[in-house]
């Protein structure tokens, strides 16, 4: 990456993506290349959540995939704001930000907006709204290290916070993303990983209701990518759930003591 | 919101399940559709299209412009601009360049919504298609010595022009889900009673150039392989329609 | 049966099925599969029918870890602080709905002619309230704000207002 830097040098800029060409490894489709952090294609990275990260939340969560770190704080139920358009049933407001030393480059976080309005989404379908009539639920979340995959990582997380501020949910969320490299999908993928991707599939579900809640693509695929693509990250929301599941348990089970 | 009564509600619902939709329609097809092309003299493309009581409006520009709505646009910029590496773009970003590496065209497409009855998404996209194929951007003719570094020269014509290659534009279908079925084209009072929706855009390769989902109730996932599958079938008849459309529109243009 | 409350489950987890089983608190049955399934994080109970009951499956709920702040709801009696008093309105901070205090700020208002049953017209706000009163109140309505617009004690964006029996206006004279 150094490489590249030398040939502009009045300003030095560390960012791997202002890499035009792909590092050699990515090219060829036929040979076998290793992800950067040596995982098998199809192979995620190690999920470690924690409940209870903020005191002053209702219910709050912490979760670390490799490098990516985020914090999710639920507040609420609480009276919606007289802005607000009237609404019979509960209301939910979420909120993705980036600190600002998230990326490589400073204060450079993906656009939040859309990762609000795609957590929003993803959520909205599994909570029941109709449990806080005319009230909000808050649903703060930080991105604290973007390491890649940083929306499904801040959708699972959102969801076991909900869980641990006693949200009434129809299923916890999960969410998995895959990246389409040459001819090959790769899940959970990293930042480096993300910023060569031809593609990318985002896969948000009710792990034990077996429904999608959200599904994105981007860049061009055949539809028998998408079934493959679909498979790999409902298989993995299942098996992402039993460690959210196992998290929240031993919370509960801890607090009883 | 549509303000509508138990009764209207009931009659959408039912006309859907029963493959006959409030308007006389079936549950894939389109309203008709009708393309102009060049109708904003000061933009380099620019196209109008209506969809029943939907009309749109989109502008390609070389430089400038504002924002549209935050969800639309970044819907459609999922739907256009590809994977991060550019594969899979629906417009071939080389032809922006004009010294590679230096210099390149900014492109910027505004859509503007002039009156709203149901599936913008879908309706924007075909505009900008239109738009696109409508557009000329001036030959930039490098002036020749300036290598290395420094500013080079660039003399932007301005008799000639340089077209798009716009067959690789994908058009957007939005498969909008009411009770079990799902409708294409949905008009306003159909979308108030969608549980959800999604909108896949498709190019003439059939293949996937898109996909996002809106609304809030899950689906399940071979409903999703169904509908993909079948918004590959319907994208077909869409891209046969616009072409005749987007190329009847070009001739009107030119005689006039 | 009653026991069984060491089982932790979190939302999502299949409780049973809706033909054995009643969805008691935290607990909902899907419409698609017929199943019971938890919606909060706790304790799993089962909760053997009384014997005179028509429906004699158990029912099943999910309690005790963490559920979220009561909400205010119409119906709810609710304890409240007076913290303004108007004319023809007083506004309330709800403290307490039910039994359980609530975590989150929710305000409300007590309108005139909601303080008694009879002679609403006479109710003179600032003989039946002060500032800093606790009152019990019951939610009749909640509230939004497209009704708000005519005067001017909406701006604070109310949530609710309560309907006062007579009986908790003469506890505080």
């Amino acid at each position: 990456m150094a490489a590249k830097a030398a040939s502009t040098p009045t300003t030095y800029s560390p960012s791997p993506t202002t890499q035009k060409t792909k590092p050699s490894f990515f090219k060829n489709d036929n040979v076998d290349w290793v992800r950067p952090d040596g995982r098998g294609f199809h192979q995620c990275r190690p999920a470690f959540f924690r409940t209870g990260a903020v005191n002053a939340a209702a219910g709050s969560a912490y979760a670390e995939f490799g490098n990516t770190k985020v914090i999710v704080s639920v507040f609420g139920p609480r009276e919606s704001k007289k802005a607000m358009m009237y609404s019979d049933i509960g209301r939910l407001n979420c909120n993705v930000t980036f600190t600002t030393f998230a990326t490589p480059v400073r204060g450079q976080g993906s656009d939040d907006k859309d990762f609000s309005s795609m957590l929003h989404k993803a959520l909205e379908g599994a909570i029941m709204l109709e449990t806080f009539p005319k009230t909000t639920v808050d649903v703060f979340a930080l991105v604290l290290e973007s390491g890649g995959s940083d929306l499904p990582v801040v959708i699972s997380c959102a969801s076991v916070a909900l869980a641990d501020a006693g949200i009434m949910m129809y299923d916890l969320v999960t969410s998995v993303s895959v990246s389409c490299l040459g001819k090959n999908l790769v899940i959970d993928p990293v930042l480096e990983e993300e910023s060569y991707q031809d593609g990318s599939l985002m896969l948000s579900c009710m792990p034990s209701k077996y429904e999608v809640t959200q599904l994105t693509i981007t860049g061009e695929w055949s539809t028998a990518k998408i079934n493959e693509g679909m498979q790999l990250c409902l298989d993995a929301c299942s098996k992402l759930a039993k460690i959210m599941r196992s998290c929240l348990k031993e919370a509960a089970s801890a607090s009883e003591d | 919101m549509l303000g509508l009564s138990l009764g209207e509600k009931q009659f959408i619902k039912g006309g859907i399940a029963q493959d006959l939709r409030s308007d006389g329609r079936k549950r894939l097809t389109y309203r008709p559709i009708s393309v102009e092309t060049g109708i904003i003299p000061q933009a380099s493309g620019s196209a109008r299209v209506r969809m029943g009581a939907t009309e749109v409006i989109a502008s390609v520009k070389g430089r400038g412009g504002e924002e549209l709505s935050t969800e639309l646009s970044v819907a459609l910029q999922r739907c256009l601009l590809g994977g991060k590496s550019g594969a899979g773009a629906a417009i071939d970003l080389s032809s922006l360049v004009v010294i590679e590496g230096k210099i390149c065209w900014d492109l910027y497409i505004d859509g503007l919504v002039v009156s709203s009855d149901g599936n913008l998404l879908d309706a924007l996209g075909a505009a900008i298609k239109a738009a696109l194929s409508n557009t000329g951007i001036p030959r930039a003719n490098v002036a020749s010595g300036a290598s290395g570094d420094g500013q080079p020269e660039v003399d932007i014509s301005d008799e000639e022009f340089l077209q798009f290659d716009t067959s690789g534009v994908p058009v957007i279908v939005t498969l909008t889900k009411v009770g079990k079925h799902y409708i294409v084209d949905a008009t306003a009072e159909e979308e108030s009673q969608m549980s959800s929706a999604v909108s896949i855009s498709v190019n003439r390769q059939g293949h996937i150039c898109g996909l996002t989902k809106r609304g809030g109730a899950g689906l399940d996932p071979s409903i999703i392989l169904d509908m993909i599958s079948v918004a590959k079938h319907v994208s077909e008849q869409l891209i046969n329609k616009l072409d005749s459309e987007i190329a009847a529109a070009e001739a009107d243009e030119e005689e006039s | 049966m009653e026991e069984d409350g060491d089982v932790v489950v979190t939302p999502g987890e299949v409780l049973g099925k809706s033909s054995d089983l009643k969805a008691g608190a935290g607990a909902y049955v899907s419409p698609q599969d017929h199943a019971v399934y938890a919606s909060l994080t706790g304790f799993r109970r089962i909760l053997s029918p009384p014997p005179d009951a028509p429906d004699q499956r158990p029912t099943v709920e999910v309690t005790g870890h963490k559920a979220h702040g009561p909400v205010p709801e119409p119906g709810s009696i609710v304890t409240a602080r007076v913290t303004r008093v108007m004319a023809r309105m007083a506004s309330a901070d709800i403290m307490c709905v039910g039994t359980k205090s609530v975590r989150e700020k929710f305000s409300g208002i007590i309108r005139q002619q909601d303080v008694r049953a009879t002679e609403i017209d006479k109710v003179d706000m600032h003989l039946s309230f002060h500032a800093g009163d606790i009152v019990r109140a019951l939610v009749v309505q909640q509230w939004f704000q497209l009704v708000g617009q005519r005067c001017n004690a909406h701006r604070q964006g109310k949530l609710s207002k309560e309907r006062l029996p007579r009986l908790e206006d003469d506890e505080m004279k």
